[in-house]
């Protein structure tokens, strides 16, 4: 990890360079605010250690100049302050500072303060890869154009909803929703191993292709599976992998890839299917027009207990006007457009 | 003028510490040098070197009664001050600091008389550090040894 220290004390600026060298990190200095920008333009640095008065500009001014470009990744900032008051670190904080560390500085605090920002960092990367990842995967399909934005969004949804149910208050919180919302985008992403000519055919699928198109789950889930046993910091993977596997399970056991039934479908999966489901019905398919948002309900409420477990259909009916709302929203971002998810083909009856 | 506790516990235990410890807490810098000892000498000898100068320019400031400037030129010797763990010059540059912030002329004349005297005394006191030091830099090093073993 690379980090800049900005600092017109020499002497502070060779105190941090050691302690953060003897931590493992590898530093550059930076005399004045403004060569502290223009070092930082380069893209090398995601953690900035600054002084709050220098020469050019101040700290303050550095990070307001810093949160106003807002161009490539974010830079988490530290503020070195011997200002103590309340009125100072709240300043720092306005500016766009992470965080502030009081001079003198004690190295053991410097240390905890810039693993935090690792911390930090190193989620905004985890929640990229993986929506890219999933970008990619809708990429290849030419009619699915940010189904993966609206699908998110519309699982949050649901699940926020589900929480109040006393059925599923005690395994659905706040990390179950955050987790949620950051793996549902790879629901589909076994979809990189289905050839073109089936994945990209216009119109109907033959009974071998449909085949074909339903291994999707399973090499998303293969895939998942292996990378979850080789990093296992990457726990969080885990649910990825079960509504890779079983988004396309039918709570009467009719569903593919394993034929699962009821409560044996695991919930996120289950959460995903509504969501997926309803993105299919009211976007536009090569063979057929948009749905309505009034006969999409319909169809999922006629879904109840053979499609879809009856309690997220309960739900889905209580916050049915969100996904409504959500979905004008994000198509009139320019997400609108030809939507086709073939792994429902033959699944929704329309 | 209030006492900074820190510095108060050394000055009431004169007589029972070196006359460097009255000045310099030196575990604080041997500390923010991660135990290099060569470290914690470099970095107060430029302290030491740079003191003088800094008197000099805070009298100059604060006669012209440029608060500005004053307030910058404190502020930072009280940064300067505070690294090399030199809490009681760091206290009195801050009082100068804020006579300054206030443009109170008669706080800040007072002040830094208090200053420069005490900056006088420091500069007699504090020749390179000790061997006292030295053992403090095992300690440390003792300490970051088992942080670092505890991590991996």
């Amino acid at each position: 990890m690379n980090i800049l220290v900005a600092d017109d004390d020499p002497q502070i600026c060779e105190l941090l360079d050691h302690a953060l060298s003897s931590f493992g990190y590898s530093v550059t200095t930076a005399r004045d605010g403004l060569e502290a920008f223009e070092l930082l333009r380069s893209g090398k640095f995601r953690i900035l250690l600054t002084d709050w008065q220098m020469p050019g500009l101040t700290g303050i001014e550095l990070c307001e100049l810093i949160r106003k470009q807002d161009a490539g990744n974010y830079i988490y900032i530290i503020v070195l302050t011997s200002h103590s008051y309340l009125d100072s670190v709240v300043c720092c904080l306005e500016a766009g500072a992470d965080d502030y560390l009081s001079k003198p500085f004690r190295p053991a605090e410097l240390l905890v303060r810039i693993r935090a920002g690792e911390r930090l960092l190193s989620l905004e990367s985890r929640e990229l890869t993986i929506f890219a990842l999933a970008k990619l995967v809708e990429s290849r399909d030419d009619e699915t154009g940010c189904h993966v934005d609206r699908m998110r969004d519309y699982a949050r949804i649901l699940a926020e909803e589900l929480a109040q149910d006393k059925d599923f208050s005690g395994t659905i919180d706040g990390r179950y929703i955050n987790l949620l919302y950051l793996t549902t985008p790879l629901h589909d992403i076994g979809k990189v191993g289905i050839p073109d000519q089936i994945l990209r055919k216009p119109g109907k699928l033959t009974a071998e292709e449909f085949a074909v198109m339903k291994t999707h789950t399973t090499i998303g889930a293969s895939t998942l599976e292996a990378v979850t046993a080789v990093h296992k910091n990457a726990a969080y993977l885990v649910m990825a992998r079960e509504i890779a596997l079983t988004h396309h399970e039918r709570w009467d056991g009719t569903g593919y890839p394993h034929g699962l039934s009821g409560s044996s479908i695991p919930l996120c999966g289950r959460i995903t299917a509504v969501a997926d489901v309803y993105d299919a019905l009211t976007s536009k398919r090569s063979y057929k027009e948009a749905f309505p948002h009034e006969r999409a309900v319909e169809i999922i409420k006629e879904g109840s207990g053979k499609h879809f477990d009856p309690r997220l259909v309960s739900a889905f009916l209580r916050c049915a006007k969100a996904f409504e709302s959500r979905s004008w929203r994000l198509k009139e971002q320019g997400a609108s457009s030809n939507l086709l998810d073939r792994g429902d083909q033959g699944q929704i009856s329309v | 003028m209030a006492p900074n506790a820190a510095f108060d516990i050394d000055t009431r235990n004169a007589e029972r510490v070196p006359a460097t410890e009255r000045w310099i807490n030196a575990r604080d810098l041997i500390d923010r040098c991660m135990g290099n000892l060569n470290l914690a000498n470099r970095v107060l000898a430029r302290f030491r070197s740079g003191l003088d100068e800094a008197v000099q320019q805070l009298e100059q400031m604060v006669e012209a009664a440029d608060w500005g400037q004053a307030c910058i030129r404190s502020h930072r010797l009280r940064g300067e001050a505070g690294n090399v763990g030199c809490r009681h010059l760091a206290e009195l540059a801050s009082q100068l600091e804020g006579a300054c912030v206030r443009g109170d002329g008669e706080s800040a004349r007072s002040s830094l008389k208090a200053l420069a005297k005490a900056c006088g005394e420091f500069q007699q006191a504090a020749p390179s550090l000790p061997d006292v030091h030295a053992e403090s830099a095992k300690k440390t090093n003792a300490i970051l040894h088992a942080t670092f073993r505890s991590r991996e």
